[in-house]
């Protein structure tokens, strides 16, 4: 019954969660480039 | 099998639902202010990568505003025929999630600008976020002036272009700020007027609420047109922009306003949707004419 909501969720939480991942690795690249490289 | 079929999600659905939930058209709108406004901050040489950090920071503040911005509205948005099938309303997203990725996308937003840019901007960016949604987003259902409100953070973002390149803030780029604030006035009241039932409906307090006429609605979009035509000509007369410029605002702020006075003498779908339009069509041209003409 809840199968096809379930696995929508599922499916966006991982999306959600790559971006956020993302995100923080993006913020950390920037750092690292003003550590070492400026 | 059947069951199988069905659970599987359509190909693009979840990637649509992420667009969905960051608002990817009107992020990229915003980005597009961001940019404007520090093509028009840069003093002498463009610094490419610092361009790309803004724009980069500003996206996922944005991004990460959108998403907040649902999670808090998750009930409403259900009642509203216009925004029901979002993603949480239709229950396609947890509500725990979006609200995570909304605070990690504002969060790294923000560091980003600090880092990168300076902290001047990511305040303003950090300002955007905190009044957009606990300043705007309450006061929705309980002033019609939500839409004054709600134009200070829509215009914070060219601003935070403006000093991510020059690194403060002068008369120039608060016209830039007014302009931007000007300019939203009758591209929403356009909105809230054609949707004014299903706002209603969600209980969100707007000003075309009742106005069947358009006649009020319409007399505040002319009211705000004719002060963006004054201040777009600002530029000209006390910054250094050419006489193309004048007149190029010149001819886009007249055109603005005939179409805010139509909608305010007929009041009719179609005026409404022209204003809207026109809206949509003036901003790029005025910004791209202040860049050039610069």
């Amino acid at each position: 019954m809840n199968g096809p909501d379930t696995q929508t969720r599922r499916a966006n939480r991982r999306l959600l969660a790559a971006m956020a991942v993302f995100a923080v690795l993006f913020c950390a690249a920037i750092i690292l480039w003003k550590a070492f490289l400026t | 099998m059947k069951a199988t079929v069905q659970s599987s999600p359509r190909a693009g659905t979840a990637a649509a639902d992420l667009a969905e939930l960051v608002k990817a058209r009107l992020s990229l709108l915003t980005l597009a202010t961001v940019m404007a406004g520090f093509a028009l901050g840069v003093k002498d040489t463009w610094d490419w990568l610092l361009l790309a950090a803004t724009l980069g920071g500003t996206a996922l503040c944005a991004g990460g505003a959108a998403a907040l911005n649902q999670w808090w509205e998750r009930d409403h948005d259900g009642r509203m025929k216009r925004t029901r099938q979002r993603p949480l309303p239709a229950g396609r997203m947890a509500s725990s999630d979006a609200l995570a990725a909304g605070l990690v996308l504002s969060a790294s937003g923000v560091l980003c600008l600090t880092l990168f840019a300076n902290p001047l901007s990511a305040a303003l960016a950090a300002a955007t976020i905190v009044f957009y949604i606990l300043v705007y987003t309450p006061l929705k259902r309980v002033t019609t002036l939500n839409t004054i409100i709600g134009a200070v953070p829509g215009a914070l973002p060219p601003l935070i272009g403006w000093t991510a390149a020059r690194g403060s803030i002068n008369a120039e780029g608060l016209t830039l700020f007014a302009i931007l604030f000007l300019w939203q006035m009758p591209h929403f009241l356009a909105i809230a007027w054609l949707y004014r039932e299903d706002y209603a409906q969600a209980g969100f307090k707007m000003l075309s609420e009742g106005d069947e006429s358009g006649a009020v609605t319409g007399r505040q979009a002319v009211i705000y047109s004719l002060a963006l035509l004054v201040v777009s000509l600002l530029p000209s007369v006390f910054f250094d922009y050419s006489a193309v410029y004048f007149y190029g605002a010149l001819v886009l702020g007249v055109g603005f306003t005939v179409l805010a006075g139509r909608f305010a003498a007929h009041g009719s779908v179609s005026a409404a949707r022209a204003l809207f339009l026109g809206s949509i069509a003036y901003l790029p041209f005025l910004l791209g004419l202040m860049v050039l003409a610069r």
